[in-house]
Parts: C-alpha cells; structure tokens; sequence
C-alpha cells in the first residue's frame, strides 16, 4: 500500500461519491443546519449577550461547542449511508469487475474509498465553516449587528480532531459491518444502532472519565480568543485509539471481503485487524485507567490532606520574593516566608500545602539549610520539624520551580466527579474545566491550585467553623516577558524592565490568598478618589471600550459615589487598584469546599470571562438609544444602568456584586467557630448592598440541574426577544421554594450542614442570610452598619472572630441585633404576620384644597420572634395607577401588634406588607375595602405605627384550609402510572417536581402543565400554588387542577363540635385580580392564573350518613367566602370532597358555621 | 507490498497464460470447469464456447476474481492465486457485463480506471486516456456522460479501459453481445490491431468476431477445452464436412428438414445451402464439397462431430440479427417437424 494508490482510489471514491444525491442531501442539511444554528445563535447573542454574560458562552464564537455535536451526528449518519454500500454500488453500476481486477490489496481499496469519503465529508464540513466564518468576519468588520465569525483554531481542531477520526471510525465500521453481514440494511441498521449504543454510553459515563472517552474535543476543552490552541494531548490519545479501531475494522473488512486476495493475505488481515481492535480496546481502557488513576491521585491527595484538614498551627506572617514565570514554560519560587506556629507547646512541625507540581531545590529554616531527609514534601504536603527554636517567628526560605499540576487543586470539592452523569451535569461545561491557566499565552494562577505556599493542607480551606482562615502580608516580584502586564493583588508597580519585566505586588493589608493573571493585555484604567481600576483585556477585545465610552463620566460619578458611601460608613477599599482582568472562558469559575463558591475575584481582582465583558454585543443595546436618548448624561445613565445589570445577571460566577464586597470585610477578617460560613455570608450580603445595592446569584449547583440551567438562559433569551435588559430574580426562583423553607425552619443557619446537602443548604443560606441582611440593612440606619463592619475589620483584621465576638461588637456598635430578629444564627424560630381591621377614610381636605385619605391597619407578629416588615402602596390617579410608595420598615416585636397608618392624596389601590423572613414565606396582600364615595370625616391623622392591643380572635367556625391536616388528594392508581416517563421530563428539562405539604407546586412561568391542559387526564393532578387573596393564616395558598378531571379529587375533612345545622361556605381566591409588576418577574406563573376558568365544581358533602352533591359555579362566584347551603349535620365527622370540575379544579378553605350564627 | 504497475515484465519464455488441469465447481456437485488445460503466447486468442461452456469461469479465473478449486493457472508466469497482485498488474481486463459509473464522463471513467491500475502520474495517464480513447475511437465523446453512450461506445469504453495501463495481457469477455454489425466489425479491427504486440484472450460464442487476426482457437465444451489450435487447424478438420447444393425453391423444405443448413442463398428459382454434415452419405442429393469453409462452418462441423451441433447453432444465432429471420423459419420447421 503507498500514499499515491491510496490517493487514487481516494480520488475514484471522491468522484463517485460527490454524484451522489444522497451525498448532496446530507450536505444540504448539515449546512442548513449549520447556518441555521449560526443564525440563531448569532441572533441570541445579538440580543442576549449584553443582558447576562452568562449568555456569551452561546455565542457564534463557540458556535463549535454547542453544535459539533450535531453537526458530527449528521455526517457520520451520512458516512453510514454513504460506506454500506461502496461495492454494491459497483456491482450496480457493473464496474464492480473493471474494479476488482485492478492491482490493488482490498485494504488499500477500502482504506482508500474510505477516504474518498471522509474528503468529500469533511470538504464539505470545511466549506460550510468556512463561508460562515466569512460571513463572520464580514458581519464584525461592517459592525452588523448579526454575526461574529467562529472561533478559528476551534474549527481546525474540530475538522482534524472531531471529524476526521470520528467519520473514519463510523465509516470504517460500516465497512466493515457491510462485509461482514453482507446484507445492506442490516449493516446500515447495525451501524446505527451502534452509534446510538456509543452515544448512549458516552453521555452516561461518569463526568470524571468521560472528557478521556469522549468523542467530541468540544467537550473537553471552551475554544479561547486568549488560548488558541490545536493540539490536545489528551485529545490526540483518544483519536489515537480512534484510528487504531478504524484501522481495525479496514483490516478486519479487507480480510473478509469476498474480492480475491493474495494467498496468505486474509488470515494475516484478519489477525491484524483483531490486532488493531484489541489494541483499540487496551486504548480505551488506557484512557479510562489513565483518568481513573488521576482522580485516584486527586482522592489520595484529598484524603492525605483531609487528615491535616483542621491542623492550623502553622500561622504564615509573610511572603516575599519573587516568582519567576515563563508562560506555557515554568514558575520559578524563591521565597522567604514568614511563619508563626500559633501553639508554642503543640506545635512541633510547620504544614505547608504546595503544588507538587513543583521540584524543591533549596529549602532552609531559620537561615539553615535543610537537606532532603530533613523535611518531607509529598503530595502537596511540605512538613518540616522546627526542632529546637530560638525565635518565635521562624523563617522558611524556599526555592523551587516546576510546572504546578492542574488536578492538585480544590481537593475538598464536594461533588464526586466519579458519580455525576456527564450528560446530567452537561452544563458544567460552561463554567469551565482549567482550574488554571499555563499557556505560552497567558497564565491564571488561581490560589486553588496552590501555586503559592499556604498554611496548612489544602483541604477544608473554606471550613471556617473548624478552621479559621489564615491572612499573611504579600511582597512579592512576579517577572514575566517583556510586553505583559499582570493583574494581582493590589497595586502593580513596576520594578524592572530588561530581558524580562518585573511586577511587584506588595498590598497594604494582609491577604488570605493570591492569584495572578497576565498576559499581553491592553490597559485602560481610571482614578477615582485615590483608587485606581484598571481595566486589562486581549487586545482584539477592545470594541466594547469605545462603544461605552459615554458612560466614563458616569461610572466616575457612580463609583465616586460608591467610595464616598464607603468612607461615610467608615469603610474603604483596601488595596489601591482594582483590576478587572480578561480571562479564558476555560477557566474554572467555582472553587472546592461545600460550596464550591465562584473564585473569579480573589483578592484585589475581578475576573471577566471572555465571553462576557470583553465580547458583549453592547453595541446592539446601545444601536438606536443615540437617536432617542440625545441628552449625553441621560445616555451614559443608559449605558451605567445597562452595564450595571448586565453584571449582575450573571449567574456564572462573573457577578462583581456578589463578590468584590469580600475586599471589604471578609478579605481582612473572617469569622470561625459555629455559624462562621453563615455570619461570613451575611456579611458579605451586608456590604455589598451597603456598596453596591445590587445582589446576584452564583451556585454551582444550577450547572447540576438542566431545568436550572434552561430556566436561567431561558429566562435570559426571553427578556433579550422580548425586548431589552432586565433583571432576573434568580435568587428567588431557586431559594423561594417549599423545600428550601422546610430546610429553614427545621434548623438554625447555624445548625446548616453545609455536608449533607450542598445545594439545598446554600439555597437556605441565601433565602435566610439574605433576608437577614435586608432586615439588617432596613432596621438599622447603613451609617451605623457600616461603622459596625469598619469596627468589626479594624479590630480583628488578618484574624478571625468568633459569634460571640461578632455579636458584642455589633452591640458595641450600637447593632442590637437580638432585638431586632431574635437569635437569627442560632435560633430556628420566625415571625408571623397576620392583618387585621383594614379601614380607609377620608379626611379633611388640606389648607391647600387637597384631598387626604388615611388608610390603616393592624398588623400583628403572632409568633414570639420579632420581625421587621416594609409597606408598600400604590395610590390611584383617577383610574391610574400609581408608583410603588414605600414606608419606613417596621421592627415588631414577637406576639405584639401594631396599627399602621398611612395618608394619601386618593384612596389606595393595593397594600402590601413585606416581611422580609417570616412563616408568611411571601407578600401580605391587605385588602382594603373601596367605596364609591368618601365622605370626609372629622377623624383626626395618626401616626405611621402605633403600638395596640389586639390578637385573633378564636372564630365560632370550623375553617379547614388547603395547609391543614384535614385537607387531602387522593389520586385515582391509573393515573399515578400515566406519569411522565423520567427520559422525556429529562429531555425537556423540567424541573424536579416540588413538593408543598405533599402536593407537587407550579414553579415556573413556563410550566407545561399549565399550557397543555389539552393533554388531559394525564396530568390531571392536584397542585399547590401561593395567592395571597387565598385563605390562610400566615401563608395564603390554594390548590389547583388545571385538568379538572375526577380521576384526582381532594376532600376537605373536619370534626365539629356537634352536630345540627350547619352552614358551609367555599374560599374562592380572586386569581384575576391586577398584580404589582414585581409579581411577574418572580419566576412564577402568577400571570398564568388569569386564563384559568374555573367553570362548575361538582361537590359532595359528605355530613352524615348520606351524601349530598352539589355544583358550585366557581367561575362566577364572588372572592371570597361563599355559601354553599345549610346541611343537616348527623355526624361530627364531615367532608367536603370536590369530585370534579368541567375545567380548572380549585379547593382553597370551606368554612362551616352554625346555622344560627351564620354569617356572611 | 508494492502496488501499482510492476516495471519488471515476466520471463519471454514463459506462456503469457498458462492454465493447468484447472477444475472449478460453484457448488461442489457439478464442475463448469473440468481439467482443463490452455498454454497461450503472444496474439489474439480466441476462446469459443456454447453460452454456460464455461468460458467466462475461466476468464475470470485467469484475471483473478475467482479462485480455481482445483489446478492452477499463471499469467505472465504469476500465479492467479497466490500472486494476484502481479497477475492484476499485468491484465486488462473487459468483462461480458461490463458498463461504468453513469454518471461520470468517459474520460473520467477510463481516468480514474487508469489511477486504479498504479498510473499515478496525472500527466502521463491524461496522454494514455487520450491515446486510448483514439484508439478505441471515443475521443468525440470523450466528455460525453456514460449514460449517453451507446451500446457499443459502452464496450469500446471497456476495452479502453482494459488497455488504459497497456497490459500485457488483454482478457476480453464476449466482448461483441449486443453490438449491431457495424460496431461488431470495428470492434474485430481494434482487436486485431491490439493483438499485435500482446496476448489477447478473446472469449467469444460468436465465431466471426475472432475474425482474422486470431492466431490460436481454443473451444470450450461442458467445462473441457475440446480444441486448441490454430483456425487453420480447426478449418482443415472440417475437411469433408461442409457442403453446398443448389435445389429449386419448391424443394428447399426438405433439404431444411433433413440437414444442418449452415447458410442458404436464394437465386431466382433455386435455394443454394451450405449444409455440415457428419458424413457425405448421410446426404440425400447431390451436393459439392466446399473446399475452403468458413471458420463458423468450421466450428459448427467441429460441434456436429462432438454432437453439439444445435447448443452452437443456437448460440450463434443469438447474437447474430442478421441471421434472425433464418432462425425463425429453423424454429417453424422444427415444430412442424415435431409436430409430425
């Protein structure tokens, strides 16, 4: 066999194969759906990309990510139906003799068409590419708002990593299977369903081994503008073992064909073809050996780490020296670090955690040096016995150099790579795979890696209730090549310019922990009262720069004010310079521990995913605001307001809201002992909307849920079609949930176990610590919560408090925050509100001739832990609505009401009481009656809140609620079978079902299950849904079936006191009533509930020995309590069982009355 | 293992093709080849046969594609089992059902044939489809689609492509079936021009397409070869066996009656045959010994005296249109003759 044979039977097959129709066919498709996956992922970023940076990662310049393997899909199906038949084609066309006798080894005749094939496929895949990435860069150089061209080396790497041996595994396998069993279409069918079978298997394979047996590149490693890269060692084994399979099944088909071959040929073809199968077969097991033994590596490491997790004697005082790094190369250590061991007695080793990427060439103690034997440095652990010590701080001087190990890093992650189902967590890809970045390009070294010596082991770094954190002074000199730029700590100062450039970075203030980052950047940064922000990105991202230039005058406003806010509050900005640094979208964005917390902005630094910032297509928000907004202020008020919740939309760690208010506090100080993860998170909350009045949300855990991650850029590509920015109450939607609130009240944010169940406990965490910070923030004035958090940093900076600690300072600081919430970090108990005697009148009418209407009510906290409310209102004007007034929040006290009152100039519209953590879970609706006409009355005005005497009275009637025990569902068995089958809500990403006091709840706007009542009995099941003009002490919720069917009903039960005549009045809530805006941005479907028609409900009392039926008319029924009729009670055991509905079924309370005092 | 044109050529003294006691069964119960044995040179070699002879067995045993089961057969000295690569470099080969992609242009085919048999060097294989496509007389339709060729363009295509890489060896499988007379005559002439300077291995049912550039005659019969030798050889067995009388029209049914009527010729009144006959008495009037017959009588006399007079005639008659309407009449004697 040689090339040029090769090649002209290459040639042949080529010729042959491009007259094709089926040929065409597949190429016509995989184009189109190419170029429609193009468009419409050029679309969604035209759109979306300046909404979220989150909905970068979709862009056209990743196109290859989303679609390889689509577009794989398409062309190997086309090479199975274009190789099942290369000889029957032959015989058809009678050449196949013509063929046969020419001088040609079966191999090189398969081998050869083969290739043919794969040309034409993968010319073809080449020309699609190519006129996009054209079109692409056509579109970015005339500033078309569709288009941006892929990502080049990404392309390349697809077609030489992703098409070529996958088409030349598929192909080579039809041809075999078609030698093989001779009949076409059972080839064709086999080879199918293989390719199904493999599919199926790779998308099941645990996420820890399936990026070594994954068939796609594009699963493994993000395409980077910053790191274009083609050659992938692992990728290249893994095609490797593709090509020997593919040799394999040649070998195997060549041996088998029927056309003669040389005597001798066929065993020997056959033998190597096995040969090449087996050694396929060893290839893959390779592979998975090779990946399982380095999580195996990462598992040892974890465990030996695991044992020294609390050792935290070893106290680092200081760093300094330099770090030499050739990108892509070397990092060169030589340091002198400063060590105090904190238990003089205890304490007869230093504990170092290190990469053990690094050689240690030279270590010395005390000015000593240390040979080899007299320390150990193993798996990242560097132990060195002090010995006899002669001083109380020891220094260690350390010189190593080495290439830090990327696995060695985030040993305490609490997600089992092993276990998790790639195709489950498929989504974890976008928050990236590099836990650091080593590329002659550019480098990112992340403090996970622990590229830099730290104290102790690199485990439980983040256990702060058993571990506190260790904060050392930094003065070190980072050397890199000539023309980068590095971001780090603080301040860059440049020290050195000669064959290299040196950087110091020597921060006022002690760290816990330091990364660097640096490359080639461009430079752009801005003084603002003293503090520099800097801005660093790839010089082909620049675009963004000049489109928001107008906005520099604002964000220099807003930022001036931002510090003057601080220092008002008696904080500041410690670290000089602030820099905002491009990264590649493949850098890892979550860390280890529990929570497994974004790591993009370590101390001094905000990281910006490429995908984000530097390639939003901000020019397209900004397309058209020229011609409307013309005031140059109004349109950089734009443009801050734009950037401003485009950064705060990102759910993927990139939110500098969330996380640059830890330079503030946590950076300096943090808590230990119980409840220090808590109290660490609601300090953050505090300072940063002390700072920033602006939030986000960041969980790991959304990457782990498919109806998480689609609900989230759903609900991001929605507000881009729909028309603009927006902002996304994602905390709500993932932390608002029964579940989330059982976690809540069954334990303290103290008693959290962080361990047991990540996810849930840091959705408690948010939904408790960030209603305690709003408390926080609305009970006490932000001048004396701010000199709190400046006392609090002062006091205990570069150590750790306890809560003890936390608590007098507060109060020392004039925070009593037991008064105003009880033991929030201790304490499992909430408040609970219920209202009470609504009343507006007129009053007399001002000097001015303005009319004054005083609404009031009574508010009680029924439960013994105080409480802090807002009230909000709306006024009318006419017929108009008014904007959202807010009050002054309330702290009240457990068990104590109040009468709150407001004046107005017209009669409200709505009222709305909003405890910010209370057993009301949600908003309190007060119904305020309405009349035609006000008649002024000489009633004097009262104040905002006045303190009464008033508890519920305990009511002459027996109401059951939906919440109560005796309200029950029982469904019919067939229809607990007809469940969905789990692969299909799977495929459509539905959220797991969520369960309030037994019933499954309607989570989301887009909830099928509301949009397809069509599809009937078969979803016609019971569900729990919030309304606060339901009944309902503290929480106000009904249940529904949107389906109405009678194959689940739901019985009300309850036992009088005696029998007789009773009156039974049915709930209705008042579903169609006008919403606050807020109400449908708050992930739910309560603009859903409109369209429900309740229609006639068939109702069977059940008070006796007999049954009454009934037909209620819910759809006409009043709001409210409605009567239902007088029943002869013979038994106390009575049921109300709501059988069926001819459209939405809705059981909310019934109320039974004795007839004689019955009311309405 | 090389591919591609080998540059040494076989030993001058061995036999261009050499088959030897080759026996070969489809299904193990009955063979279509039986012992046979053919040891040819340089020339244009015929190989005749009845339809199912086995002709087109050992054709394509000789060019490779099927293994004899038992025996041997060499080419060029090489053997077709165990060295069928060298065999394949060194034929060219046509097979009885030959057609090529429809959709591809001549020129193509015979190109990419021609890539297929190791001339890799473009610019010389484009000389070689263009001298061969002259040679075979398709350079008009050179760009033509090979669904628009005719019949005969489709075989003149295969021999193109059977001597694209000039082998050494031509194997030409019922090279004329389907072909209309004018086609059929340039054909022999490009045959007979080829036959010059290599072996060509004609098989044929057709005595008139070996024409008189065949040097060596092969019969096949049941499997056996039957004959071998020059058509000179073959003609001066016939000696004595083809005869011709001239009889008035009005008798004429029954000398068709009695006799293998080989040709006839009406004159006016009279009705001249040429008759093969075993023996000159089995006939049953005056009659002429023809003292040069034809190599179709030839062939038909050697059939007779092997008893196989009809398989052949049928045969012929075939593929020959212009014998059409004498068939016919043949047919309706006959069934009137069984009949009786």
């Amino acid at each position: 066999m040689n090339l040029r044979t090769l090649w002209s039977v290459a040639a042949a097959e080529m010729r042959s194969t491009r007259r094709l129709a089926r040929t065409w066919v597949f190429i016509v498709v995989a184009a189109l759906l190419c170029a429609g996956q193009w468009i419409n992922l050029s679309w969604l970023h035209a759109v979306t990309s300046y909404l979220s940076p989150a909905a970068g990662v979709l862009g056209p310049r990743y196109l290859i990510v989303g679609f390889s393997g689509i577009t794989m899909m398409m062309f190997s199906i086309g090479v199975v139906f274009l190789a099942f038949d290369i000889r029957s084609r032959d015989i058809k066309e009678r050449i196949g003799e013509a063929i046969d006798s020419r001088p040609l080894s079966n191999f090189s005749l398969l081998t050869g068409r083969l290739i043919g094939i794969i040309l034409v496929t993968s010319i073809a895949v080449l020309a699609i590419f190519f006129v996009i990435v054209g079109f692409g860069w056509l579109a970015e150089s005339a500033g078309w708002m569709i288009g941006s061209s892929i990502e080049p080396t990404s392309v390349v790497s697809f077609l030489l990593w992703d098409v070529i041996p996958n088409l030349a595994f598929v192909g080579s396998l039809t041809i075999f299977l078609t030698v093989a069993l001779r009949y076409r279409l059972l080839a064709v069918l086999a080879a199918l369903g293989l390719m199904v079978v493999m599919f199926l298997v790779l998308s099941r394979l645990p996420y820890s081994v399936s990026a070594a047996l994954s068939t796609s590149s594009f699963s493994q490693v993000f395409p980077s503008d910053l790191l274009p890269r083609i050659f992938f060692t692992d990728v290249m084994l893994n095609r490797f073992v593709m090509l020997l399979f593919s040799a394999g099944f040649l070998a195997l088909a060549a041996g088998l064909h029927p056309r003669q071959e040389q005597a001798g040929r066929r065993p020997l073809l056959v033998g190597t073809g096995t040969s090449f199968l087996v050694l396929g077969v060893a290839g893959i097991f390779g592979l998975y050996l090779s990946q399982t033994l380095e999580t195996r590596q990462v598992e040892e490491w974890a465990e030996m780490h695991e044992k020294y997790q609390h050792f935290s004697s070893t106290d680092i005082q200081k760093i300094e020296g330099t770090v030499a790094v050739q990108p892509g190369r070397t990092i060169a250590l030589d340091l002198e670090i400063s060590i105090e061991p904190i238990s003089d007695e205890d304490t007869k080793n230093l504990l170092l955690n290190l990469n053990p990427g690094y050689q240690i060439r030279q270590l010395s103690l005390n000015g000593s040096d240390l040979a080899a034997s007299d320390y150990d440095f193993s798996g990242g652990l560097m132990t060195i016995p002090l010995g006899e010590r002669s001083t109380s701080t020891d220094r260690l001087h350390i010189v190593a150099d080495g290439v830090p190990i990327p696995s060695f890093a985030y040993l305490d992650s609490k997600l089992d790579w092993s276990e998790l189902d790639s195709m489950e967590v498929e989504n974890l890809f976008f928050y990236g795979q590099e836990n650091y970045i080593f590329h002659p390009k550019y480098f990112a070294l992340m403090p996970g890696v622990s590229w830099l010596p730290t104290s102790g082991s690199a485990y439980g770094q983040t256990d702060w209730e058993n571990r506190p954190q260790d904060f050392f002074e930094l003065d070190i000199e980072v050397e890199v090549p000539n023309g980068w730029l590095v971001a780090g700590p603080g301040t860059r100062r440049l020290v050195e310019e000669g064959k290299t450039t040196s950087f110091r970075f020597s921060p006022s203030i002690p760290v816990p922990e330091v990364a660097l980052a640096g490359s080639e950047f461009v430079q752009r940064s801005l003084t603002v009262s003293g503090t520099n922000f800097e801005l660093l990105l790839n010089k082909r991202h620049t675009k963004n720069l000049e489109v928001l230039e107008p906005m520099v005058p604002a964000l220099k406003e807003w930022i001036e004010d931002r510090l003057a806010g601080l220092n008002k509050v008696g904080l500041h900005y410690p670290f000089e310079t602030l820099t905002f640094v491009e990264v590649p979208v493949s850098l890892r964005v979550f860390g280890g521990g529990w929570r497994m917390d974004t790591v993009f902005s370590p101390p001094g630094i905000q990281m910006l995913r490429e995908s984000g910032f530097p390639t939003a297509r901000f020019d397209n928000s900004v397309r058209g605001v020229g011609e409307k907004v013309r005031d140059e202020n109004d349109k950089a008020q734009y443009f801050l307001w734009l950037v401003g919740t485009f950064f705060e939309n990102d759910y993927q760690g990139g939110n500098p809201f969330i996380s640059l208010s830890k330079n503030l506090v946590n950076y300096q100080t943090m808590p230990e002992g119980p409840g220090a993860t808590a109290l660490s998170f609601v300090i953050d909350e505090i300072a940063s909307r002390l700072v920033f009045e602006q939030t986000g949300y960041f969980s790991i855990h959304m990457a782990m849920s498919r109806s998480d991650s689609s609900a989230a850029i759903g609900s991001v590509a929605y507000a881009g079609f729909a028309g603009g920015p927006g902002e996304f109450n994602w905390r709500e939607q993932f932390s608002n949930l029964p579940s989330v609130w059982d976690s809540v009240l069954a334990q303290s944010l103290s008693e959290i176990d962080y361990r047991m169940d990540p996810r849930e406990a840091y959705h408690a965490l948010l939904l408790k610590g960030s209603s305690i910070a709003d408390s926080v923030l609305e009970g006490f004035e932000e001048e004396d919560v701010g000199s709190f958090l400046s006392e609090l940093t002062s006091r205990y900076r570069a150590r750790s408090y306890t809560d003890d600690e936390f608590f007098s300072t507060a109060l020392e600081s004039g925070l009593d925050f037991r008064s105003l919430l009880g033991d929030w970090l201790h304490g499992r108990g909430l408040p609970g509100f219920v209202v009470a005697d609504q009343r507006v009148e007129r009053l007399q009418d001002t000097r001015a001739g303005e009319a004054v209407y005083q609404t009031s009510f009574i508010l009680r906290n029924d439960e013994p832990v105080p409480g802090v409310v807002s009230v909000a209102y709306q006024g009318m004007w006419g017929k108009k609505r008014r904007e959202t007034s807010r009050m002054a929040p309330i702290r009240i006290e457990g068990n104590t009401s109040v009468r709150i009152v407001f004046q107005n100039d017209s009669p409200v519209h709505q009222v709305w009481v909003e405890p910010h953590l209370s057993l009301n879970r949600e908003a309190i609706l007060v119904s305020i009656p309405r009349m035609d006409d006000y008649e002024p009355t000489n009633s004097p005005e009262l104040p905002y809140v006045t303190k009464v005497e008033w508890k519920p009275q305990d009511a002459d009637a027996v109401i059951v609620d939906d919440l109560d025990s005796g309200f029950e569902v029982v469904t019919d068995d067939a229809l607990e079978e007809s469940s969905m089958p789990g692969w299909v809500a799977f495929m459509m990403a539905l959220p797991d079902p969520e369960y309030d006091r037994g019933l499954p709840t309607l989570r989301s706007t887009f909830d099928w299950r509301l949009q397809f009542p069509i599809l009937g009995d078969r979803f016609a099941r019971w569900y729990r849904d919030a309304e606060p003009t339901s009944y309902g002490k503290y929480r106000h919720t009904y249940a529904v079936n949107p389906s109405g069917s009678s194959l689940s009903t739901s019985t009300f039960s309850a036992e009088l006191p005696s029998v007789g005549a009773w009156n039974l009045e049915y709930h209705v809530p008042n579903l169609k009533r006008e919403r606050k805006e807020w109400e449908y941005f708050a992930g739910n479907n309560y603009g859903y509930r409109r369209f429900f028609d309740f229609g006639n409900h068939q109702i069977e009392v059940q008070a006796g020995n007999g049954v009454e039926s009934i037909k209620f008319d819910a759809e006409s029924a009043s709001h409210g309590w409605n009567d239902l009729g007088e029943f002869h009670v013979e038994s106390p055991v009575v049921a109300v069982v709501i059988t069926q509905a001819d459209r939405v079924g809705i059981a909310d309370a019934v109320r039974w009355t004795r007839a004689e005092k019955a009311t309405n | 293992m090389a591919e591609g044109i080998s540059t040494s050529n076989h030993s001058s003294n061995a036999p261009a093709i050499e088959v030897e006691s080759v026996t070969h069964s489809y299904d193990k119960k009955t063979n279509v080849l039986n012992d046979v044995n053919l040891s040819l040179g340089t020339g244009f070699f015929g190989l005749l046969g009845a339809n199912g002879a086995g002709k087109s067995t050992l054709m394509r045993i000789i060019c490779t594609l099927l293994r004899p089961t038992e025996g041997n057969a060499r080419v060029c000295g090489f053997d077709v089992v165990n060295e069928c690569h060298r065999v394949r470099e060194r034929i060219g080969y046509l097979p009885q059902a030959f057609s090529a992609w429809r959709l591809h242009r001549t020129e193509e085919v015979v190109d990419t044939l021609a890539a297929l048999s190791g001339m890799t060097n473009k610019k010389e294989r484009r000389r070689r489809v263009a001298e061969v496509l002259e040679e075979v007389g398709l350079t008009d339709v050179a760009d033509r689609k090979v669904k628009k060729l005719s019949g005969g363009m489709v075989r003149r295509l295969g021999v193109a492509q059977a001597m694209v890489h000039e082998p050494e060896v031509l194997v030409v499988d019922e090279p004329t079936v389907g072909l209309d007379p004018e086609e059929r005559m340039r054909f022999r002439q490009v045959m007979t021009n080829m036959g010059q300077d290599r072996t060509i291995l004609l098989s044929t049912h057709i005595v008139a397409d070996l024409g008189s550039g065949c040097s060596q005659i092969a019969l096949i019969d049941d499997g056996t070869v039957a004959f071998q030798g020059s058509p000179a050889t073959l003609l001066s067995q016939a000696k004595g066996q083809v005869f011709e009388a001239t009889v008035p029209l009005e008798s004429s049914n029954i000398v068709e009656e009695k006799h293998e009527i080989v040709s006839r010729t009406i004159q006016g009144s009279d009705v001249t045959f040429r008759i093969v006959v075993n023996d000159r008495g089995d006939l049953s009037f005056d009659a002429t010994e023809v003292e040069q017959p034809s190599l179709e009588e030839a062939y038909l006399a050697f059939m007779s005296k092997r008893g196989k007079l009809e398989v052949a005639r049928q045969d012929e008659e075939h593929n020959a249109p212009e014998a059409t309407e004498e068939k016919k009449g043949r047919k309706r004697r006959k069934r009137k003759k069984d009949k009786e």
